[in-house]
């Protein structure tokens, strides 16, 4: 059809605007649409006069102008923003998209148990909408939700198919468990496997007051995922779909092969050995190579991602419906067979008013994972990817896998013949509610949610055949290991609510939750499988371990909160929780856990009217509240247990079993943080400049640590309730939109900062670690880091004859690193001469998204970062010729102290003991790692909606969308994304992904 | 209105108090407070403690720290090179094991006289038992860092922060009072299916060894004279350590290993690269050259038939039993004979090929199981103590009392020569020079137990001459690349300062919360 369907549609239109035109010259008229079509009943009137109309059922209006010196149009709908056009008599083609209102006060947030309007929270609440996640070519939800809220710390440090990113509300109060706690829909669940296409809104609880509802599990606060439902009207398609490449980014920079060997031989020489190559081998390498990288060699250059997402929705005689299928295809970058991650996720939402007193509502959704994978550790298969030197082939010209440097095995066999892991996971939440409202004022309302989740794993070890001899990996295995857990979350709530004399609004709600969880675990492991061939477990030659395990927990909780609010200027709220934990003794388990919380809109004030133009909106909030948390791992912990392994000793030639006995606690309580919150939120210029200003102060008390405990008491380190930490802070979060002419601009920003300090620790400090130490000290952040404070290097054997030296290095050279005598005893040592040198927690981390409209185009761009951040490295990743292998050599390294480059940024090379005064624990290893990120960049089009109207299709909009555009970072440098958790650097990479979207709605 | 409010909000608390109990019992795992029960119970726990004894890599790697032998194992190789401190992984981690091991056995004595079902007999030779590896640890800790905190009890956690140091002396009469209690209740063998226990003899020998090291000579020979004719040697010393002999009657304690249920690893670090090795336990040239000739020469003197052309050959046959050099026949895992080339640059087991290759020259044939495996796993058990120590401690006991006779000769090293397949000249008793016999037992001592349990680490420290054998450069075979050194191969430098080394220093992980531990001299 094409071309002759739209030359008909173009000149249909040209033949209705002449036609109009000719008609009435002081009329006028237009189509009002919203992004997703026509909107029906925006009022269209004429400033200053009450003259007006509103659009008919296609978004359409005429309007006779009455007042021949009026200018303008005023063109406004509940739910968005208002709009002012130029009158231009005659002109009958307006076309007016109005664009949701952001940020507005008057839309309702969720809340725990329950919503409210915005303009009523007296708590730190953020909400992100779906506009912030869609369009992102992220493999999972958190991913999407990095940098949109203020306070919302999400890390990312990894793109390996199938992993979740860490996630922070303002800053470790804890070492346990800072993960925040997510509702789906009411319900405490994961955001895991939920499909970001179902999302449509997301409330952060940041503060005690907002979430005191949860008590005990919102220390860390609470993020609240409420999904899709449908919209009243006819039944609504829609699909989204996406394909795009993903490459790996961040790979450390080799010296080539040349250079290496130079280098290996400079590094031997100072170490007083003899060089390992001659100038003819270093001229051969020059010239002919080979510069095989082989952290490289694993990943291919670029990998697939794809995803289709479809729904359907509506809302029709009290039945609310929505069904959704979605499926995420996402290829890892390793080289191997068709490793990757793939995703199926269903929904079905529904509700239906039995009559206006009985609600009944069920939403269920089911998700699978299938993960496949290499089946070795990936550490020690990246590991010698860093370390082994670009000299070596990774396969020989024969296509055989070499085993060199040191290594039995090779990373590339490993991955391409070592067999796989198959993961699947499968997830099925649910939950069904029944609302009865027996009057006016009452709700009664009792869910009964949960879910219930399996993990499969299943790994075939494959023995590889390695032509060259010494290799190892030739013995295969069969792993199988499943788990299930079970959680169930029922609760019931009652609510009072009323207005008395119009200016008194008085709510009250009553509630009981209870949660149970469960968990079993079984594993058996067998070798010999005949054949490498067939890898299930009863073709196991030998079973090798099976071995079983199970724990739960409890929660109960009864809950209350009341509030008040006068003439929408006052309001006041106080929550309380009373919650009793499986994970204490009964001696110790219940806690209440209060908040109060108080607001008041200056700006309904009546001495507020003058200003009102400019500033539209202000508004103060405080609250005072307190939470407990006692999300320890380690369950039954107050009680000391003796559990049993089999083989851990043998007589006779036959394994026995052992018993050990757990580390306990008995007197361990609820860790209870104090938080305090004082916000403000003001609006400018009608609503166009939102601006929230928050600072908090959380005081955790009674944390739950597992302090070290000297080696000589002989168990581990059970759970105390050992200290205090701070977290102070404060957020800003700004939403400003604007038109230039016909472009519809908004800028979103939000930046945040908490700084966490450890206040008591009953006076004494532990230090923690093996490769890197941390420290828990009073006034300083919790696991700051702890090492000695690098000084330049040593220029000549006078300067280090004058000089404290280490006193575990037997012999210091010119070129060595200098190290701060701390105490001044005139020798190095870690006890007297450590520094506390900062941490790995991010400060300052920032968003801000730029987005444009015009015509059908839209651009946004989102920038995403963290101002302050130290990160520890050590090992091959910093390294030259770390732990005495035969690499790495990085171009850095280049630039190594010679007595010629006194001006280095690298120690003298040295290899063995002789490294061990350089590789001493030191800030030498400890970077910068702040970062900015353009995280998302999307650049799209909504084809016309006249031209789709004939097609039956409300709106197709095709995109061009990218992930981790580009990084800027000092760490970039090193050769770690910025994001990395964890000393080694020994990760799959973080991708950059480009990717080609389509909406269409229908 | 209110009235039906309540109705509706006591609905609600009812509903949310028909709840699951809070008290959960765990699913996979009993309480301590049920657990001291039954025989079993017993029997189980003391399976535990006898897993401490010691792990297989730290019974190999203790060498490392020797003049034997070069690791690249960081943390090893910077003890033996003096460059370590309070911080350095073994000095920590060997500390923090035997304390976990002694808190073990004090739970141990805390509860065994609470269980009911348990014949007394059983009773006090599962305590013997405990006695002993209780003693063990302490012998471990004492020799290593001399003063030590002294724990015989479950501590809490406060009274662990403020342990002092208990002098040394204190802790090793309470290892011989242990000992002795132990010797008392252990019977002098165990049914073949609980074989690998501690026997009497086991307890006696290790008291002799504790003896000798701490310079009591007279209870060091009186002690292992007690079981000398009880045990025997093994007529080939070289199968002493394959996987089908272990429990030859030389052996009296052997850590105890099986394929599959539970090995080691160890090999991983013995053989060549082309068995699928990583050369981190090199011998030293200078272990290589402690062995005699066949006739019991030094290759150094004059009477040797020793050919620099050749020098692995006439040698004492322990030599090959014990080390891979160049050239060297063996057996890979198919049984297929292979020859091992460690020349300078040979692919890929050649000197400094690669970095799994070897730094020295050398390889470790001892303990090599051609059962093990994927290469390296291996079920062998690993000798802590055989009659051949027990000999060797009575005759190094004798010589320092200067009681040592010719039969005392012929009863030790001549038949421990005797039995390696020495000669000649080897055999003959050299006279009644103490300085002479003591040098001749040292080396015997070295070669005979080379790479077992640490024995030349701990020897070197006890007769107080690590200051002459490791300090300066170590070395590998003869490349003759550089004049220096005969052409021998530089391999590492080492460092050994008197007024230090000699104890290891206390952990800084520990002084740093426990402010009454005060650290060794000059650390």
């Amino acid at each position: 059809m094409g071309e002759n369907y739209c030359k008909s549609i173009i000149g249909a239109l040209f033949f209705l605007c002449f036609m109009t035109a000719f008609a009435q010259d002081n009329s006028v008229a237009g189509i009002i649409s919203d992004e997703s079509g026509p909107l029906p009943g925006v009022s269209v009137t004429e400033k200053g006069t009450s003259n007006g109309t509103v659009t008919d059922f296609d978004g359409r209006f005429s309007l006779d102008i009455q007042n021949s010196a009026s200018e303008t149009l005023v063109i406004s709908f509940i739910g968005y923003k208002t709009q002012e056009l130029p009158i231009v008599p005659g002109k009958t083609d307006y076309q007016v998209t109005l664009t949701g209102e952001v940020n507005q006060l008057d839309d309702v947030v969720v809340v725990g148990y329950g919503t409210e309007k915005r303009a009523n929270l007296t708590g730190a609440i953020s909400t992100i909408d779906e506009k912030a996640i869609q369009g992102k070519p992220v493999t999972n939800s958190y991913q999407a939700l990095q940098g949109e809220s203020s306070g919302l710390i999400i890390q990312n440090a990894t793109s390996r198919p199938g992993s979740i990113p860490q996630i922070n509300i303002r800053g470790i109060s804890t070492i346990n468990g800072n993960t925040p706690l997510i509702v789906v829909d009411g319900v405490i669940s994961s955001l895991n496997n939920i499909n970001p296409n179902n999302i449509e809104s997301i409330s952060v609880l940041k503060d005690a007051a907002s979430a005191a509802i949860y008590g005990s599990r919102a220390a860390n606060g609470v993020i609240l995922v409420t999904t899709k439902q449908g919209k009243e009207g006819a039944t609504q398609f829609q699909y989204r779909g996406s394909f795009g490449v993903q490459e790996p980014t961040n790979f450390p920079k080799y010296a080539n092969s040349w250079e290496y060997a130079t280098l290996r031989n400079e590094a031997l020489l100072n170490s007083g050995m003899a060089p390992a190559f001659t100038p003819q081998e270093i001229l051969d390498f020059k010239e002919n190579g080979p510069n095989v990288y082989w952290n490289r060699e694993i990943y291919k250059d670029m990998a697939l991602q794809s995803s289709h997402n479809l729904s359907m929705s509506g809302a029709d005689n009290g039945l609310n419906y929505l069904l959704s299928l979605g499926y995420l295809d996402q290829e890892s970058l390793f080289k191997g067979p068709d490793y990757g991650y793939k995703r199926y996720n269903a929904r079905i939402n529904l509700s239906k008013s039995i009559n206006d007193k009985l609600t009944v509502g069920g939403r269920m959704s089911f998700a699978r994972n299938d993960i496949k994978e290499h089946a070795y550790f990936e550490q020690w298969i990246i590991e010698p990817t860093t370390r082994i030197p670009p000299i070596y082939n990774i396969v020989d010209e024969n296509g055989d896998y070499t085993l060199v440097s040191g290594s039995n095995s090779n990373p590339l066999a490993q991955l391409e013949q070592g067999g796989t892991t198959m993961t699947q996971n499968d997830e099925f939440l649910g939950n069904f509610s029944l609302e009865f409202k027996p009057t006016e004022h009452i709700t009664l309302q009792g869910v009964f949610g949960g879910n219930i989740v399996s993990n499969k794993n299943h790994q075939f070890r494959k023995a590889i055949d390695f032509v060259y001899p010494g290799g190892g990996n030739n013995e295969n295995s069969v792993t199988d290991n499943y788990s299930r857990s079970l959680y169930l979350n029922p609760y019931v709530t009652a609510t009072y609510d009323r207005t008395f004399n119009e200016k008194h609004d008085f709510d009250f709600q009553v509630g009981g939750s209870t949660e149970k969880f469960k968990t079993e675990f079984f594993g058996v492991t067998g070798i010999e499988i005949p054949g490498n061939d067939f890898g299930v477990i009863s073709n196991a030659g030998d079973i090798q371990g099976a071995n079983g395990s199970g724990s739960e927990w409890s929660i109960h909780s009864v809950f209350g909160k009341i509030g008040y609010s006068y003439d929408d200027r006052y309001q006041l709220k106080g929550n309380i929780r009373y919650d009793g934990s499986s994970r204490f003794s009964s001696d110790n388990r219940w806690g209440v856990f209060p908040s109060v919380s108080a607001g008041w809109i200056i700006s309904n004030e009546d001495f507020f009217k003058s200003i009102e133009k400019t500033v539209s909106f202000a508004k103060i909030r405080a609250s005072w509240g307190q939470l407990g948390n006692q999300d320890i791992n380690d369950l039954y912990g107050y009680q000391s247990l003796v559990s049993s392994g089999s083989n851990v000793y043998s007589f006779g030639g036959t394994g026995v079993s052992g018993a050990y006995y757990s580390v306990s606690n008995a007197n361990r309580t609820w860790e209870t943080s104090t938080m305090k919150n004082l916000g403000v939120d003001l609006s400018f210029f009608e609503r166009k400049l939102d601006l929230t200003v928050e600072v908090f102060d959380n005081l955790t008390e009674d944390i739950l640590l597992q302090l070290p405990v000297p080696a000589t008491y002989g168990l581990g380190q059970p759970f105390q309730n050992a200290g205090s930490v701070r977290n102070r802070g404060w957020e800003v979060s700004m939403n400003y939109d604007f038109n230039t002419g016909p472009v519809n601009h908004s800028i979103n920003f939000n930046l945040s900062d908490n700084k966490n300090e450890i206040v008591d620790l009953k006076g004494r400090e532990f230090i923690n670690g093996f490769d890197v130490n941390t420290i828990l000290r009073e006034g300083y952040s919790i696991n700051s880091y702890y090492a000695l404070k690098a000084d330049g290097y040593f220029n000549s054997e006078e300067e280090i004859a004058n000089s404290a030296t280490p006193i575990f290095v037997n012999d210091v050279d010119p070129g060595d690193i200098r190290y701060v005598d701390r105490n001044g005893d005139g020798q190095i040592d870690y006890e007297n001469d450590r520094f506390i040198l900062g941490n790995e927690f991010p400060r300052y981390t920032y968003g801000a998204t730029y987005a444009a409209n015009w015509n059908g185009f839209d651009f946004s761009i989102f920038v995403q970062g963290v101002g302050k951040r130290q990160q520890w490295l050590r090992g091959e990743i910093v390294e030259a010729f770390h732990n005495n292998n035969e690499g790495p050599v990085f171009e850095r390294h280049l630039d190594r102290w010679t007595p010629e480059n006194l001006d280095a940024s690298y120690p003298r090379l040295t290899v063995g003991a002789e490294s061990v005064n350089n590789a001493a624990k030191s800030d030498f290893y400890i970077f910068d790692a702040q970062y900015l990120r353009i995280k998302n960049v999307q650049l799209g089009y909504s084809l016309p909606k006249t031209a789709m109207d004939q097609m039956g299709i409300d709106n197709i909009r095709l995109y061009l969308t990218g992930l981790n555009i580009a990084t800027f970072s000092p760490l970039n440098d090193i050769g770690v994304d910025p994001e990395n958790v964890g000393a080694s650097g020994r990760v799959y990479p973080v991708s950059r992904i480009f990717s080609l979207g389509l909406d269409v709605n229908f | 209105m209110m009235k039906r409010f309540y109705i509706y909000l006591s609905l609600v608390l009812t509903l949310s108090a028909c709840t699951s109990d809070l008290d959960l019992a765990p699913i996979d795992s009993q309480s301590e407070l049920t657990y001291w029960d039954t025989e079993e119970d017993a029997r189980i726990f003391l399976n535990s403690i006898y897993a401490d004894l010691e792990n297989a890599d730290r019974y190999l790697y203790y060498s490392t720290m020797s003049d034997d032998v070069y690791t690249r194992v960081e943390d090893y190789r910077n003890i033996a090179s003096g460059s370590y401190g309070p911080t350095n992984g073994v000095v920590t981690n060997v500390w923090s094991s035997r304390y976990e091991a002694i808190r073990r056995t004090n739970i141990f004595f805390n509860n065994i006289d609470d269980v009911t079902d348990i014949s007394e007999e059983l009773r006090s030779q599962y305590k013997a038992q405990a006695r002993f590896i209780r003693a063990w640890h302490y012998f471990y800790l004492i020799e290593l860092y001399g003063d030590v905190p002294f724990v015989t009890d479950e501590i809490s956690i406060e009274e662990s922060l403020t342990l002092q140091r208990t002098d040394r002396d204190t802790i090793l009469s309470f290892i011989y009072d242990e000992l002795s209690a132990a010797i008392a209740d252990l019977p002098e063998t165990y049914p073949a299916d609980q074989n690998g226990r501690i026997t009497k003899g086991a307890a006696i020998a290790f008291k002799s060894r504790v003896h000798l090291y701490n310079q009591d000579y007279a209870n060091a020979a009186e002690l292992a004279q007690q079981l000398i004719g009880d045990y025997s040697l093994f007529p080939n010393y070289a199968d002493l350590f394959k996987i089908g002999n272990e429990t030859a009657d030389e052996i009296i304690l052997s850590l105890q290993y099986i394929p599959t249920d539970r090995e080691h690893n160890i090999q991983y670090s013995l053989i060549p690269p082309s068995l699928g090795g990583y050369a981190n336990f090199s011998p030293l040239q200078e272990l290589v050259d402690s062995y005699l000739t066949v006739n019991g020469y030094g290759i150094d003197e004059s009477m040797a038939n020793y050919d620099p052309a050749n020098p692995y050959q006439n040698r004492d046959p322990r030599l090959t039993a014990s080390i891979i050099y160049d050239e060297y026949q063996m057996k890979d895992f198919a049984g297929n004979d292979i020859v091992i080339d460690t020349s300078p640059g040979a692919a890929p087991d050649g000197l400094n090929y690669s970095s799994n290759s070897t730094p020295t020259g050398y390889y470790v044939h001892k303990f090599f199981d051609p059962t093990a495996r994927n290469q390296t796993l291996s079920g062998l058990n690993l000798i802590l103590i055989r009659y051949a120590e027990v000999l060797l401690n009575y005759a190094e006991a004798k010589i320092e009392m200067g009681t040592f006779t010719q039969t005392d000769w012929n009863t030790t090293i001549r038949a421990l020569r005797a039995r390696a397949g020495l000669q000649g000249h080897a055999l003959e008793y050299p006279g009644d020079d103490q300085s002479e016999l003591r040098r001749i037992v040292r080396n015997e001592r070295r070669v005979e137990l080379a790479f077992e349990a640490g024995h030349r680490f701990f020897d070197i420290r006890r007769w107080r001459i690590a200051e002459d054998v490791l300090n300066g450069w170590t070395h590998g075979i003869q490349t003759n690349t550089s004049a220096e050194d005969d052409g021998f191969i530089r391999v590492s430098f080492r460092n050994f300062d008197p007024a230090k080394h000699y104890v290891w220093p206390i952990p800084q992980s520990e002084i740093d919360i426990n402010d009454n531990l005060t650290q060794n001299p000059n650390w």
